[in-house]
């Protein structure tokens, strides 16, 4: 009996060893998540295809991605077969992974808020389509070049297919029962709603704003970012016009997000939230207001946290008394060929008949999954279902693409010493430290670190002379 | 003149060494020495551009242009101080209790408490986020419940976040130390607590005068295990708080990983090899001299008996 016993406790001890994985405690590091992908296998690749590996962190677009692949592998005349593997968790360190050991996929599909372009770009992982690109393709995207997003010293690397950028997501019902009747417009009003609705619903665990704060630099990219731009103000801190970085324009900014995460207005824990656990509490109807990326959240409370709340999008508030200038669109939804690529000629083929043709991108904007940019389809495409009566989360005329930062270009180019700006606004917001001190300190830093980069020859002076917010492009 | 057998006796050794020395020398030496080098040079990684050498300009950031830096060696010393206080005399307690004679089911119970050291870091974090979340996480439940509190904590607030990483760690720790303890325990002659029997020394009298005194040697080995892993865990913490909020939670080899990888995908720290190997020799020389430190106090567990 003892024995059994034993044996079925020592079962029980390895089923739970290997349930929960094993992870290095000494280093931290934990393995990344195994790719999955569905769909056609590569067993399925006949003999004298062409095997091209494409990997991705997306996996809320898989739905509408893996059959349009499979399609394209059975019906494609150039013997080209594509193996979609989706790297959900940590993408970003598979790749640094596979570039440090040379190996790594054809094509790497890049979306989001990420720095995969600019940070392996310089190193050559990436190949320049611009010799593969005929002139009326050239013609045709050139509105699409983003320095430091997309292209480096005016070639493309990719072509997105989408484009996204900050709203507000609001819930309407909530709104109604403060006796607010819109969407706030400046972000004292923001402020006050916010107020409104904690005071008035706190009781039932109903709360204002919250923002995904467990890391800064996400949630304030995606949404201080944007408000100071569209107030007239400069890019993550980087003034065009002067050629040095300026943080001055954002102090009333940071009073307001302070009032709001030090009064007991904001969701409680925003300190320690994450987007996806906001995402849920707003979806089950406990938060009034956040701000998130265009592209992303509709299609989250459609398939994601489905959600029978009566929420709308609206844009986002600016200073009170600002003109209204225009918020940089964040290039989404591309693919990059690889050096590794042996057929790179085929695998941007395979880009321009599959991912960049005109029926894949109408289909992917038209099932919710993300905002065509290309000029000439945006007249041709229908509103998203989930997006009707939500068309604000649409891209509109005050959504430009602007010029890169010097740290976008490079960021080895502006190394700051300290905080960045992002823990710092995140440190004055929750009430640390005097804001116009932190603001100028901060702007030393980073003009120091700037003009460094210069002197190291790693980094080039930027300037834009009469460079005009409402109108970025020029 | 060495003899055939010699010879083979010592190559056999050698040969049976050689993969230990192999890993060794690649994986511990010779990273050592690739920190050492880079220490001085401002460096963003492969494919970043040439290593630019800049002589002590690292080390003049770190201690002259870093509060974020020795905040993070005060949170260690914190997070440290706070897990050995707490997870020793409860494995020692644990160990105590489980060495019992006549205790039944004293297999499962040690099965029981060990399990947590071989769950992985990341998920056991990811659990006690999810129990300590301020809006709607089990332990505020509770605690409402029992009305106890009536509004719920920001456990993960910069205030509170430490003292939960504490509690997390003391919880993943106890059953690993509690079997050092039981060996050591173990170890312990029974013929001594006859003895002290037979004197009509009481529970006390045996915890105080033959146990812990006894436990000496095991003790010493312990502590400094507990100091060491202490000030090198961060796993957990990354997954927790990532260092933060506000870099309240952030230790010392945290801080030095986020400038070879990111912590998250919305981290924006650039990759600085350079800078984060200076960091790194700072870190490990700061628990060099604690554990030397440690050391040279604890000379007279050794000479117990």
């Amino acid at each position: 009996m003892k024995k059994v016993l034993s044996i079925i406790l020592v079962l029980l001890l390895l089923t739970g060893f290997t349930a929960c994985g094993q992870s290095d405690k000494a280093s931290g590091n934990t393995t990344p998540s195994q790719s999955t992908s569905s769909g056609t296998s590569p067993s399925d690749a006949g003999e004298n295809q062409t095997n091209l590996v494409i990997w991705t962190r997306d996996r809320a677009d898989a739905v509408f991605m893996q059959p349009a692949i499979d399609e394209y592998n059975k019906t494609n005349a150039d013997g080209i077969y594509l193996d979609y593997q989706m790297y959900t968790d940590n993408y970003e360190q598979a790749l640094d992974m596979a570039y440090a050991t040379n190996s790594g996929p054809d094509l790497v599909a890049i979306s989001g808020y990420t720095d995969i372009f600019v940070k392996y770009v310089h190193q050559g992982q990436y190949v320049c389509i611009d010799d593969y690109m005929t002139a009326e393709q050239k013609e045709r995207y050139s509105g699409l070049l983003a320095e430091g997003s997309n292209a480096i010293d005016g070639k493309f690397y990719y072509l997105p297919m989408c484009g996204s950028t900050g709203r507000l997501f609001y819930n309407v019902d909530i709104f109604e029962r403060c006796g607010i009747s819109e969407p706030p417009k400046t972000i004292s009003e923001m402020t006050a709603a916010a107020k409104k609705i904690t005071d008035t619903l706190k009781g039932e665990g109903i709360y204002g704003f919250a923002m995904n704060l467990k890391s800064p630099a996400s949630a304030l990219g995606r949404s201080l970012d944007f408000m100071v731009q569209r107030s007239g103000g400069p890019k993550q801190g980087f003034d065009f016009s002067t050629g040095t970085y300026d943080f001055e324009f954002y102090a009333p900014f940071i009073e307001e997000f302070r009032e709001i995460f030090t009064t007991d207005i904001a969701f409680p824990g925003c300190e320690s939230l994450d987007i996806d656990p906001l995402r849920t509490q707003f979806a089950d109807g406990k938060i009034g207001m956040y701000i998130s990326w265009s592209h992303a959240d509709p299609g989250v409370y459609a398939n994601q946290f489905p959600t029978d709340e009566n929420w709308n999008i609206a844009q986002l508030p600016i200073l009170d008394g600002a003109q209204e200038a225009s918020q940089s669109i964040q290039p989404y939804k591309g693919f990059m060929i690889t050096k590794r690529c042996e057929a790179p000629e085929l695998a941007w083929k395979a880009c321009v008949d599959l991912f960049y043709s005109d029926d894949f991108v109408k289909g992917y904007h038209e099932a919710g999954l993300g905002c065509t940019i290309v000029d000439d389809l945006k007249s041709k495409v229908e509103v998203p279902e989930i997006l009707i009566g939500k068309e604000e989360g649409l891209l509109g005329d005050k959504d430009k693409f602007w010029p890169a930062t010097p740290h976008e270009l490079n960021d080895q180019a502006v190394i700051v010493e300290g905080n960045d700006q992002y823990q710092t606004f995140m440190e004055l917001i929750f009430g640390k430290g005097d804001i116009d001190k932190s603001l100028q300190d901060l702007t030393n830093r980073y003009n120091s670190a700037y003009q460094k980069g210069i002197d190291s020859n790693i980094g080039n002076k930027i300037q834009i002379p009469n460079f005009d917010p409402a109108n970025p492009q020029g | 003149m060495i003899s055939k057998n010699k010879i083979k006796q010592k190559g056999q050794i050698y040969l049976m060494l050689s993969p230990n020395l192999i890993l060794f020398f690649t994986l511990s030496v010779y990273p050592i020495i690739w920190v050492i080098r880079f220490m001085f040079y401002q460096y963003g990684g492969p494919g970043t551009g040439e290593p630019i050498f800049i002589g002590l300009d690292n080390f003049r950031r770190i201690f002259t242009k870093d509060p974020i830096f020795w905040k993070s060696v005060i949170n260690t010393l914190v997070y440290a101080g706070g897990k050995i206080l707490l997870v020793l005399p409860l494995a020692f307690f644990a160990a105590m209790m489980l060495t019992k004679k006549n205790l039944k089911g004293v297999g499962a119970f040690r099965a029981i408490l060990f399990m947590p050291t071989i769950l992985s870091s990341a998920v056991m974090a990811l659990v006690f986020y999810l129990l300590f979340n301020a809006y709607n996480g089990e332990i505020n439940k509770y605690l409402m419940t029992l009305n106890i509190i009536d509004q719920p904590i920001n456990w993960l607030s910069a205030k509170n976040a430490m003292k939960v990483i504490v509690i997390t760690s003391v919880w993943g720790g106890i059953g690993n130390y509690m079997i050092y303890f039981i060996a050591g325990l173990q170890g312990i002659s029974n013929e001594v607590y006859e003895s002290a029997d037979i004197e009509g020394a009481n529970f006390t009298q045996k915890l105080f005068c033959i146990t812990i005194p006894m436990l000496g040697p095991v003790l010493k080995m312990i502590m400094m295990i507990a100091i060491v892993t202490a000030f090198q865990d961060m796993s957990s913490i990354m997954v927790m708080t990532e260092g933060g909020p506000i870099n309240s939670t952030m230790v010392m080899f945290l801080y030095a990983y986020q400038f070879f990888f990111p912590i998250s995908p919305g981290s924006l720290v650039s990759t600085q090899f350079g800078y984060g190997a200076s960091v790194s020799f700072v870190s490990a020389c700061i628990v060099g001299i604690i554990t030397i430190a440690f050391l040279r106090f604890s000379r007279k567990l050794d000479e117990i008996y």
